[in-house]
């Protein structure tokens, strides 16, 4: 266990499946060599197959305290990261080229089925799931790898793997039930979301939540009583891990996403939510009920004028107070490059 | 012999497993130590977790935004950081300070495509060196040419064109690249000063908001987006607001925290309608039929607010039965006016003229419901009644059980909604530009107007009807009009005098404003010259050819009266609408600057097959080869948004004027469009004092003198092609909109908060005040102070009474069916703004489309797909009457039976040979669009009242091509 | 198992003669499962045979300056590109500890490993216990692989010598070597591999 352990809440009533997380964590982490593929923060469609595709179905986490041996995803799972015959389609010397992926069929990307989710029109839901490493309490991740290349930051609970002491054996991958473990081709080692880390260390909040156009992310500690993070996971509750079945004790959370009742044919609600409450429970577990519950009520009080604290902290009037003690302007950093000599 | 391993270097590792370290700039340890510019140090590599640290620093930081067409969403302050001379990334600024304690702050903005900004222009497709043209156009092949070289040629032809066949066969087609700052200041210029002509492409990509034009008189309205947080309700009504207006989206979210409700009226189940607490599926061109059976059942229930519609719009009006005009002064008095109307006055039981230099009514109580008799000024007796008497014969058939029927909806759908409607304190709709795409999309928005103007919830907090978001400054209108340096502080006098005399006659400013934007649009109206504004969708039809694609057609359901050939006659030989150069004049030079007319253009084929083989050249300005591109005759490259300083109109939802500054030297050889333009205007005088030519008389009757065109663009030196800067600063500074704060501090900041709307001729159409504390409010001058209208009545107006409109029995709003466009083929295409790019300008990035998919599809609805043997990533062929192409399924749940859809932007290169998604439409044109004339508020000026260009509904079939692999 | 002396290495890495005949047929066994170090491996693995490479042939020779090991054994069809086939020899830095155990922290062992793929190198590593290998001392190591269809051959090379932790070598001396190989094509990377078990004798001729 780390002393203290730093946490993401998402709200997924806020989600508007805009992908600006998962640019910003690309432009800033992972342009390097063998990286073209990776996304360390994903945003999917759900239902649907998510990133890698089918990784609910990958095994891994642990039932029962016991580790699950699970599926390595591929390149192929991840979605093939296309090059395009640019210079020929605009350069050629051949008229009407067109523009397109190389390799032949191109296979479908990691968000192929964005927009597609579940049901028949016109019954129709679905809703934006963004994920990242989730830096378990219990990661087996860690857990699994053979030269204890990943730790847990005894500071805040943040989960690396040592780029100089992995050697690619990829049990990581294939013990994370949320797959979210990249394998670099070209370095012959693993790599995923790093929480960053240079930017906590210096007060600033991750690149993926400060840019977050949608507001919806929250970081902080979780045993820091003011802040958003105690108040949404233990005060109010309805923060909820994602697959708490997976064994890996979380520290990103989710608020679920509510959706309408239902109509009758005369347009009487029948009280049943768009979205079927057993596939939310899937994701989140049973305290999904309760907590869908009390957003509805806490948005009615509302709505009633009445105050509520909960509705404050989700509508988050003043953004920087999303992130808790890093609140630091990324500017106000004076990380000016080091030129060596 | 042996070897002694210690005195071997230990840290070496072999060679395998070093290769990753390479990239990373880390000396060896033990190397020279490190040396820091400023600031502290980051250590010298001592593990892994450095080159992270690395990873995360910067040699510098410089605030810039994209000075791209992003509309509802523009713009949002970024931090942008440089690195080894290059831009590595950017970061939203996210400074902006909260409006007060109970709205959400503005932070942080931003989207997807402005956060890759940094990718992609770096990317295969920037261009950094001008090309030219090698071999027949459109074939792919190009050399590298000298600026000089290229803008020598081209200035020479301009001369040749200019000299011999007239100044206004020289286009300039622009896009985003008209920011309403440094770049519409030199095309303004270079436009007024050789008679070359700019075409207004706001109602021809779609953008035109008709509907709102005929209502308001002006489409330029829209509150702030942190004024949802006010609303009750709020109607996610014919748009998709979580894709358009990425960095607002959280204002609706929260609202519905706050309490508010979601209604989310489109055919399909997209992104927002996620996020309403009802959704209804309406069928594709259906808003009408629903908004007026909302109108008619708030009207039964009694939920109306009549003190409202008596000030504020024309239901009140009187409208002579025999003629079915209004009821004018000229009807009544020898010499009276047309333009002072009547009402049925309740408290004096008779009929009064409205008054009309103000909406305040004094002791007038007009009638709702009325008909009377009154006597002519001959004698005679007429029968009137009100519009809103009409308007009740007209809505009556709209039950909800038809409406239902039309909208392919249950009838408590219906009902529903007018009981949310008419049971919430404060209702707004979201900005949507899908019904400037509908044929018949003016139909549906006079409709929609209708139900907010019955329940009075327009001009309050947190209630209001949108319509086109857009705010801008004044001060880049001075350089469209000056002659010289003072005329850019003052109006010329001619113009001054018009504004004053107009105004003591009784005419609001808006009004004067309007009219002198109407000007532009008649050149040789003034008789000095001013910039050629002229509409982009009757240059395309008639000069381009579109109109082949529908002349010949069958009726296609429009019911047309006359031919559209007849119609098009007649609009411009009663100047209702204007055509330059006039039909028969080829256009012989085009520009495009950062337009891409051959993406975006419907039915473009015809601009490769009629329009292309007319122009001597064709010249591409851009950052980036695409669409159109493939057809120049040269590309010249344009530096990119984070490689010069400017900032560009932006829109009442964030009202922040945005500043990019220039972060790095542009890359090559590109240069800004403001510079490319004054070169050319340079590069024209200097030819044209080698060849002798000097004054050249315009086919409006102007002279224009080549000889002295860079003296005079340039005032004489003072704004020179290098003074980009320095034309923002005048601008910035002309009309004070930023109170205190200084253009130097303005662009430290990268954002400043407007403190009034700009009275510009594309701004002044929001008529209201920007607190400094709290939400805009739309239309708030016209509702809270009683200013007019600029509509034809004042007020307002549902009853057009223009003979086209009572031609084709659009005089009251009402439903008609969507014409089948295209031909008589069982689906319907429709479209939307995409996620992944904003049109065409990230469309074909690497990172947009790794993250999402790499080829065009079309999205069509399970039952079509199964219908057809079509399956998830098909090649699947789209055809109708007028064309055909290729795109990939995409088989979703959410699409409506009977819709497909293709979002916007793909780029022609996209598709496989043999056409693109513009290919099925023929956009024919809507006759009622050509309506004009003196004392309308239908006729064209900026950015409205021009003919649209139509997408949605176009009708096509879908069919198997290629099996996906 | 005899390291003959030759005259020049680089004659016999062209084609000359190795051990004539005498090359030695190295038994491998799978390491044990409940060996393995973490919960994780031991889980995964427990239904799924590995150590399927049963034989090395290898044969050494040294000219005095430089060893060189030939190492050749054969797999089964692959069912995975993943990982990379790898074969490694060890030898003790100071006294014997048991090959099983990777070394000890007092007693570790010097392993020069080979590995195909992307990654493709040889890798001077010193192991001081299961799960605890580190950079190794830079011993010159070379390799040159070869591979035929499911068939490896791979030589590996290094300067004679001692110090600096590196298992120290000599002309005329006797000393041990134990051998491990992973059949990267099914899934067979770090714990997951075959092992001669225990140490031989690598004599090197004077
Ligand atoms: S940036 Fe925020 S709103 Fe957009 S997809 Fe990511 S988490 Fe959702
Ligand atoms: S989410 Fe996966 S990768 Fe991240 S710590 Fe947990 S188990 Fe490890
Ligand atoms: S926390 Fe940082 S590294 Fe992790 S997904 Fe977000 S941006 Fe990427």
């Amino acid at each position: 266990m780390s002393k203290r352990q730093v946490a993401m809440v998402m709200d997924l009533n806020k989600c508007i499946g805009c992908q600006t997380c998962t640019v910003a964590c690309k432009t800033l982490w992972t342009r390097n060599e063998g990286q073209k593929h990776m996304l360390w923060n994903t945003v999917n469609t759900q239902p649907g197959q998510g990133t890698p595709h089918n990784w609910e179905k990958m095994g891994g986490g642990f039932r029962n305290g016991e580790p699950q041996p699970g599926h390595r995803p591929g390149v192929g799972d991840f979605g093939k990261a296309w090059d395009f015959n640019y210079k020929e389609a605009f350069h050629g010397g051949e008229p009407g080229v067109r523009l397109a992926p190389l390799g032949g069929e191109p296979g479908q990307g990691p968000n192929h089925d964005e927009d597609v989710g579940g049901g028949t029109y016109p019954d129709n839901y679905f809703f934006y799931l963004p994920r990242l490493c989730n830096h378990c309490t219990h990661p087996a991740c860690l857990e699994a790898c053979p030269r204890k290349a990943i730790e847990k930051r005894e500071e805040d609970g943040i989960v690396l793997i040592n780029e100089d002491h992995c050697r690619g054996f990829r049990f990581c991958q294939e013990a994370c039930p949320y797959k979210k473990i990249y394998f670099n081709e070209a370095r012959g080692i693993s790599q995923k979301c790093i929480f960053c880390f240079p930017r906590l260390d210096q007060g600033v909040a991750n690149a993926c939540a400060r840019q977050c156009p949608g507001r919806l992310r929250f970081v902080g500690y979780l045993d820091d009583p003011d802040g958003p993070i105690h108040k949404l996971v233990h005060k109010y509750g309805v923060a909820l891990p994602l697959h708490p079945e997976y064994g890996t004790e979380p520290n990103v959370y989710y608020v679920p996403p509510l959706s309408p009742s239902k109509h009758d044919a005369d347009g009487k609600p029948t009280g049943e939510m768009q979205i079927p409450l057993d596939y939310l429970e899937s994701l989140f577990g049973k305290k999904v009920h309760q907590v869908l519950a009390l957003l509805i009520d806490e948005r009615e009080k509302n709505r009633k004028g009445e105050k509520s604290e909960l509705m404050d902290i989700l509508i988050a009037r003043e953004w920087i107070k999303n992130f808790g003690p890093f609140d630091k302007h990324p500017r106000s950093i004076e990380n000016i490059k080091v030129v060596v000599k | 012999m042996s070897t002694n391993f210690d005195r071997r270097n230990f840290l070496k590792i072999s060679a395998g497993a070093s290769a990753g370290l390479a990239m990373h700039s880390f000396a060896a340890a033990g190397g020279a130590p490190a040396r820091t510019l400023l600031g502290k140090p980051v250590p010298a590599y001592t593990g892994w977790k450095d080159v992270y640290r690395q990873q995360w620093t910067w040699d510098k930081v410089v605030r810039g935004t994209h000075i791209t067409n992003c509309w509802y969403q523009a713009h949002c302050a970024w931090d942008v950081y440089v690195k080894d001379g290059l831009v590595f990334r950017e970061e939203q600024a996210a400074e902006y300070e909260k409006v007060n304690d109970e709205l959400p702050d503005y932070n942080p903005r931003g989207c997807n495509k402005g956060g890759c900004f940094s990718e992609r222009m770096y990317d295969p497709t920037r261009v950094t060196h001008p090309l030219k043209r090698v071999g027949e156009r459109g074939g792919n092949k190009w050399e590298r040419v000298s600026w000089d070289a290229a803008l020598t040629d081209i200035a020479d032809t301009w001369l040749d064109v200019a000299t011999k066949e007239g100044t206004d066969r020289v286009i300039w087609d622009i896009g985003p690249a008209d920011d309403y700052a440094q770049n519409t200041a030199a095309f303004a210029r270079i436009s007024g000063l050789t008679q070359s002509v700019l075409l207004d492409m706001n109602t021809e990509i779609g953008d035109g908001h008709r509907g709102a034009l005929e209502t308001f008189g002006k489409i330029s309205f829209e509150s702030s987006a942190d004024d949802y947080f006010y609303s009750d309700l709020i109607l996610f009504w014919a748009g998709n607001p979580l894709y358009t207006q990425i960095p607002n989206a959280h204002f609706f979210t929260e609202a519905k925290y706050r309490g508010a409700k979601i209604i989310s009226i489109a055919p399909d189940y997209n992104a927002s309608a996620i996020k309403a607490d009802l959704w209804i599926p309406a069928k594709p061109g259906t808003d009408a039929a629903l908004a007026l059976g909302v109108a008619r059942l708030l009207i039964k229930d009694g939920k109306i607010k009549p003190d409202f519609i008596r000030e504020q719009t024309d239901l009140v009006f009187l409208v002579r039965n025999d003629t079915q005009h209004f009821l004018t002064e000229a009807d009544l008095k020898d010499g009276g006016k047309a333009t002072v109307f009547y009402a049925y006055d309740e408290a004096t039981r008779s009929v009064q003229p409205m008054p009309w230099k103000t909406l305040t009514l004094g002791e007038l109580r007009p009638a709702l419901e009325h008909t009377a008799h009154v006597r002519l000024k001959d004698g005679s007796e007429v029968a009137v009644s009100t519009v809103y008497s009409r308007m009740l014969l007209r809505i009556e058939d709209y039950t909800p059980e038809h409406v239902g029927r039309i909208c392919g909806i249950e009838p408590w759908m219906v009902k529903r909604l007018a009981a949310e409607i008419g049971n919430a304190k404060r209702v707004r709709n979201t900005t949507q530009s899908t019904h400037s795409k509908l044929y018949h999309g003016n139909l549906a928005t006079r409709a929609m107007a209708l139900v907010f103007a019955l329940t009075g919830q327009i001009g309050h907090k947190g209630a209001g009807f949108s319509g086109f978001p857009m705010l801008a400054n004044e001060g880049v209108e001075s350089f469209m009009i000056a002659r010289n340096l003072k005329e850019l502080d003052e109006h010329p006098p001619e113009i001054a005098a018009m504004f004053a005399q107009r105004m003591a006659a009784g005419d609001t400013l808006e009004q004067v404003i309007n009219d002198m934007s109407n000007i532009l649009m008649q050149p040789g109206a003034l008789p000095f010259a001013l910039p050629v504004n002229a509409s982009g969708t009757l240059f395309w039809h008639i000069h381009a050819g579109i109109s082949e694609l529908s002349d010949h057609a069958a009726d296609w359901n429009r019911g047309l009266k006359r031919s559209v050939k007849d119609h098009v006659s007649e609009a411009l030989g009663k100047k209702w609408q204007p055509c330059v150069p006039k039909p028969g004049d080829d256009p012989r030079i085009m520009f495009s600057v950062m337009s891409n007319p051959l993406r975006r253009i419907r039915g473009n084929q015809k601009i490769v097959e009629v329009l292309l083989p007319k122009l001597a050249k064709y010249v591409v300005l851009d950052f980036r080869m695409n669409s159109s591109t493939r057809f120049a005759d040269y590309v010249l490259p344009v530096s990119t948004w984070y490689e010069r300083t400017n900032f560009k109109w932006v829109t009442p939802l964030s009202p922040y004027l945005t500043i990019t500054n220039a972060a790095t030297p542009a890359l090559g050889e590109s240069k800004s469009d403001f510079e490319a333009i004054f070169l050319l205007a340079k590069k024209i005088e200097e030819r044209a004092r080698a060849r002798g030519i000097a004054v050249v008389r315009t086919p409006h009757g102007l002279e224009v003198n080549f000889s002295t065109l860079y003296q005079r663009m340039t005032f004489d030196g003072t704004y020179t092609e290098k003074d980009g800067e320095k034309v923002l600063k005048h601008i910035f500074e002309h009309g004070k909109l930023f109170g205190d704060v200084t253009w130097e501090q303005a662009k430290e900041k990268g954002f400043v908060r407007y403190t009034r709307i700009s009275n510009d001729f594309v701004s002044a159409g929001n008529q209201t005040d920007i607190p400094k504390n709290d939400s805009i409010v739309a239309l708030a001058n016209h509702v809270q102070k009683k200013v007019p209208y600029p509509t034809t009545t004042r007020r307002i107006q549902f009853y057009l009474d223009h003979p086209l409109y009572h031609e084709y029995d659009e005089v009251l709003p009402r439903h008609k069916d969507a014409p089948t466009m295209g031909g008589n083929y069982p689906l319907l295409l429709s479209g939307g703004k995409a996620r992944w790019s904003i049109h065409s300008t990230w469309r074909d990035s690497r990172l947009m489309m790794r993250m999402h998919r790499p080829e065009p599809y079309v999205v069509i609805s399970v039952g079509d797909a199964a219908a057809r043997g079509i399956k998830e990533m098909d090649w699947v062929s789209i055809r109708n009457d007028i064309g055909s192409f290729k795109a990939r399924a995409a088989v979703s749940p959410t699409m409506q039976p009977g819709q497909t859809m293709i979002y916007n932007g793909w780029e022609r290169h996209h598709f496989p040979k043999g056409g693109d998604m513009n290919s099925v439409s023929p956009s024919p044109i809507n006759p009622v669009e050509l309506a004009g004339g003196a004392g309308q508020h239908l006729r064209p000026f900026f950015i409205q009242g021009q003919g649209s260009m139509f997408d949605r509904e176009t009708r096509v079939e879908i069919e198997l091509a290629e099996r996906a692999a | 198992m005899k390291c003959k002396r030759v005259s020049r290495i680089d004659l016999v890495l062209e084609g000359g003669q190795w051990s004539g005949g005498d090359s030695t047929q190295v038994e491998m066994i799978a390491t044990p499962l409940p060996m393995q170090p973490t919960g994780y491996v031991i889980k995964s693995w427990a239904e799924k045979p590995y150590g399927t490479i049963k034989t090395l042939t290898v044969d050494a020779v040294h000219d005095g300056h430089a060893l060189a090991v030939r190492l050749q054994w054969e797999v089964p069809p692959a069912t995975t590109t993943d990982f990379p086939p790898a074969v490694a020899f060890a030898l003790p830095v100071k006294a014997t500890s048991p090959l099983v155990l990777m070394g000890m922290a007092e007693a570790p062992m010097h392993i020069l490993r080979w590995q195909g793929g992307a990654q493709a190198g040889v890798r001077s590593v010193l192991a001081k216990g299961i799960g605890s290998s580190n950079h190794g001392p830079d011993v010159g190591q070379k390799a040159l692989a070869r591979q035929d269809g499911n068939r490896f051959s791979v030589v590996i090379t290094r300067v004679l010598g001692s110090g600096a932790g590196a298992a120290p070598l000599k002309a005329g001396t006797t000393t041990k070597i134990g051998f491990a190989a992973w059949d990267g094509g099914n899934e067979e990377r770090a714990g997951i591999k075959s092992f001669s078990v225990d140490w031989l004798d690598l004599v090197l001729a004077a």
